[in-house]
C-alpha cells in the first residue's frame, strides 16, 4: 500500500506501507520539476516492489529513500 | 390499547421445527398449530404478552437454493395467521438458517407490513449482511446457548408487536441497525466525558457513546520470492475513474468497486481520467492522474524487468466513508479476480 497515512495505516493493521509524498498526491509531488517528479514516482514504486519481496510481522512502513535535490 | 396478548408467528429451521436434521434441509415451507421445540420457552419468556399462534418451518437448503419460492411460500402462511409479529430463530450460528431467518423477516414485512424480529449469534455471516435491515437480537454461537437468548428476542418481539417507538439498540437489546437519531440529553458533552473518564479511573464501569470498530488481524501476506517474475495489479481508493463517471462511482459511502482497462498506455493522460472522492483534494491528481496510479513509473519499470507484466486493468473505489464490513467484501471479490489472473503482487495506492 502506497499511502501518505501512514499511522493510520498501521493502526488498522496494513502490513506493508510505503510512506506516500502527500494524501492528495501519494506517488510524486507537484511542485517538484518534471524530471525530479518523475524520479521519485518511480523510487516510491520502486519501494512498493521491494517491500513485496520482504518478509513482514506485522505493519511495516517502508520510506522511500529522500531524494537529493 | 388492547389487552389482548399479542398474536406472534414463530419461524423456525427444518431441525428446531422438529422435522429431522441435515437429511430434511430440502423440505418446504409448512405451518404447524402453536409453538414447537424452542416456542416453547419463547412462549414462557413472552408470558401474557404475546401468544405463538403458530410455527412456520422451513428446510434451510430449500430456503437457500429456492428464495423465491420460499419467501412467497412464508408470506402466505403468515397471511393467512394475520399476527401482530413475526419472530425467526435464534439461528446461532447456522449461516444458511441465519439468511433463511433474515429473508423470511424481510419478506413479511415487504408483503404483509408485520413487524418482525430475528434472532443469531453476531458473527452468523448473515448478520454482515442483513443488519442495516433487519431488528437482530444477539444469541450465543451454539444451541446451548438457547435460554439466555430468548428473553431480548421476547422483549424486543413483544416492542415490535406494539409498534412502539424503539430507543437505541442498547437499550432495545439488538445488535444495532447503524442508524444514529440525535436526542436531546442534559448533560453536556464535556460532562459526560469527564463522568465516564472519572468512572474509567476508578475502576468502575461505564458505557461508551461511541463503540469503536474492531480492527481484524489479518496475518501479512508471505513475500514473493522474486518479484521480477511477478505479474502485478494496481488497485487504488482515490476514487480514479475514466472522465465522466461512465458507472456513476459514489464519491462517499461507496457501495461497488469498478475496473477499467489500462489499454496498452504508458502513462494515465490528464484529462481522460478524473477523481470521485469526497474526501481530499482532488485537482492534484485530475491535473495528473499517474499521482494516484502510477502508471508512468510502473511502465518504465516493467520495461526494465523490475516485474514481469501488469495486469491490463485497474480496480478503482472511492475510500471515504466505507465501513468495514464493506471494505472487507470489496477486499475478498477484488482478490478473487486477482487470483483467477494469476496475480502475484498488488500496489494499492491510498489517499
Amino acid at each position: 500500500m502506497i499511502t501518505a497515512m501512514t499511522t493510520f495505516a498501521e493502526n488498522v493493521g496494513a502490513s506493508r506501507i510505503v510512506a506516500g509524498t502527500r494524501i492528495q498526491n501519494p506517488c510524486g509531488h507537484p511542485a517538484l520539476s518534471r524530471e525530479q517528479d518523475r524520479a521519485l514516482r518511480r523510487r516510491i514504486v520502486q519501494t512498493a516492489l521491494d517491500a513485496l519481496e520482504r518478509p513482514v510481522e506485522g505493519p511495516t512502513v517502508f520510506r522511500p529513500e529522500r531524494l537529493v535535490v | 390499547m388492547t389487552d389482548q396478548p399479542l398474536r406472534l408467528v414463530h419461524y423456525l429451521n427444518q431441525f428446531f421445527g422438529g422435522i429431522g436434521g441435515e437429511e430434511q434441509a430440502d423440505v418446504g415451507v409448512s405451518t404447524r398449530d402453536g409453538a414447537v421445540g424452542p416456542g416453547l420457552p419463547l412462549q414462557r419468556a413472552l408470558g401474557g404478552r404475546a401468544t405463538v399462534v403458530a410455527t412456520v418451518i422451513g428446510g434451510d437448503n430449500y430456503f437457500n437454493t429456492h428464495l423465491d419460492a420460499a419467501r412467497a411460500a412464508v408470506v402466505e402462511a403468515v397471511g393467512r395467521l394475520k399476527p401482530d409479529v413475526v419472530v425467526a430463530g435464534p439461528a446461532f450460528n447456522a449461516g444458511r438458517y441465519g439468511v433463511a431467518c433474515a429473508e423470511a423477516c424481510l419478506a413479511v414485512e415487504a408483503a404483509l407490513d408485520v413487524p418482525t424480529v430475528a434472532s443469531m449469534y453476531a458473527d452468523n455471516p448473515a448478520v454482515a449482511i442483513y443488519r442495516r435491515r433487519l431488528y437482530i437480537t444477539p444469541s450465543g454461537e451454539h444451541a446451548s446457548s438457547l435460554a439466555a437468548a430468548l428473553p431480548p428476542l421476547a422483549n424486543l418481539a413483544v416492542r415490535r408487536g406494539q409498534r412502539a417507538e424503539l430507543g437505541p439498540a442498547r437499550e432495545e437489546g439488538h445488535l444495532g441497525r447503524g442508524i444514529r437519531r440525535p436526542v436531546f440529553v442534559e448533560q453536556t458533552g464535556a460532562e459526560r466525558a469527564l463522568a465516564m473518564l472519572r468512572a474509567k479511573l476508578r475502576g468502575e464501569p461505564y458505557v461508551t457513546e461511541i463503540p469503536l470498530v474492531d480492527y481484524e488481524v489479518v496475518p501479512p501476506a508471505p513475500p514473493l520470492a522474486d518479484v521480477c517474475a511477478a505479474r502485478l495489479a494496481v488497485v487504488t481508493t482515490s476514487g480514479l475513474v475514466p472522465m465522466g463517471n461512465p458507472d456513476r462511482l459514489r464519491r462517499s459511502y461507496a457501495t461497488e468497486w469498478k475496473k477499467y482497462p489500462l489499454a496498452g498506455q504508458e502513462r494515465l493522460a490528464p484529462g481522460e481520467y478524473e477523481v470521485v472522492h469526497g474526501g481530499y483534494e482532488a485537482q492534484y491528481a485530475n491535473a495528473n492522474p499517474n499521482y494516484v496510479l502510477p502508471l508512468d513509473a510502473l511502465t518504465e519499470l516493467e520495461r526494465e524487468g523490475a516485474y514481469r507484466d501488469l495486469y491490463p486493468y485497474f480496480f478503482t473505489t472511492a475510500g471515504v466513508g466505507t465501513p468495514t464490513d464493506v471494505g472487507e467484501r470489496f477486499g475478498r471479490e477484488i482478490a478473487a479476480e486477482l487470483q483467477a489472473a494469476g496475480v502475484d503482487g498488488v500496489v494499492l495506492t491510498a489517499t
